[in-house]
């Protein structure tokens, strides 16, 4: 099925969670948030969490300057 | 009621159907803190201050360096050297001299921030440091004390304002206290105006909370400088937070 990461379209099988999403895209899982359809997605339910077709997801990279 | 010269300074916002005087003479009566003046506090303070913020206390602990200029707009190159709080106070009581201005050069800390935030209606993070963000955001909850937060570098910004004693998540449940520092605004490069926006939506969103309007509790806005665009995203409490789930079961 296809789900948009980042305004990115992308083909994932049905079992992929939003901890493997995460490994698959290398990034330090500390440093980000998760949301999908607009709604943040906390870091516990990541490894349950599975997506399904047409998912908007969004990685936002933490941001702390002033 | 408003004076006469607050009539003439402050008619552009009375004069708005959903900001009369009664919204003009809650903000003459606030009490803001804000926390971190680089470029973040310098537009968001200075936004506060023209509105008429009553007494906006200011806080941080650095001095204005040559590289700061680019983006923190209270401070002149003649500045360079000397204490950030103090300045920007300066600056600001020569915008508005009609409100109590405070400064204080410290950097907040565990220890020092009940004393700063005690008796404010609305908290100002601004700072550049997670470490910050984390004690401020925990403090606020235990206080009880609305928060807005906002965060710029390189081409991104982002803004959380949070209510305590609700159902949204906190700045923890956002980003854990196990995340690593970010590189400063010095490192990383920041486009001058950038903080402005988000300094500015700070003060926006503080001034709506301040006056009972609707503020967007929870939201996490982001804004992205290379695509000129703005995202909202809704942030749950999350079970597990260290910060606000044990501030809130305190005061259960």
């Amino acid at each position: 099925m296809q789900i948009s990461v980042n305004n990115q379209t992308i083909e994932i099988n049905e079992e992929m969670t939003v901890t493997a999403l995460v490994k698959a895209q290398n990034l330090n899982t500390q440093a980000i948030a998760v949301a999908v359809n607009q709604h943040i997605i906390h870091r516990e339910n990541w490894p349950e969490y599975h997506f399904s077709s047409g998912d908007k997801v969004d990685i936002v990279t933490v941001v702390a300057g002033g | 009621m408003l004076t006469d010269q607050e009539y003439l300074r402050y008619g552009a916002s009375t004069c708005l159907g959903t900001f009369g005087e009664a919204e003009q003479l809650k903000l003459k009566h606030a009490r803001v803190v804000v926390i971190g003046l680089g470029g973040l506090g310098c537009a968001a303070s200075q936004y506060l201050a023209a509105a008429g913020a009553g007494t906006l206390m200011l806080v941080d602990d650095d001095t204005v360096q040559l590289s700061n200029l680019q983006r923190q707009v209270l401070y002149t190159t003649y500045q360079v050297g000397t204490a950030k709080a103090r300045n920007a106070a300066r600056s600001l009581a020569q915008l508005n001299n009609t409100i109590d201005i405070q400064a204080k050069t410290l950097r907040v800390d565990e220890d020092n921030v009940h004393e700063l935030i005690g008796d404010s209606n609305v908290v100002l993070d601004c700072t550049d440091n997670l470490a910050s963000r984390w004690v401020i955001n925990k403090a606020c909850y235990q206080a009880k004390i609305p928060l807005v937060t906002g965060a710029a570098e390189g081409m991104q910004g982002q803004l959380l304002s949070l209510e305590p004693s609700h159902s949204h998540g906190c700045y923890a449940c956002l980003y854990p206290p196990v995340t690593e520092e970010r590189p400063s605004c010095e490192r990383v490069g920041v486009l001058g105006p950038l903080v402005g926006i988000i300094g500015a939506y700070q003060a926006f969103q503080a001034i709506r909370a301040l006056t009972g309007q609707t503020t967007d509790w929870g939201v996490l806005h982001t804004f992205d400088g290379t695509r000129m665009t703005w995202s909202r995203f809704f942030l749950p409490a999350s079970v597990d937070c260290s910060h606000c789930q044990e501030s809130l079961c305190k005061f259960q």
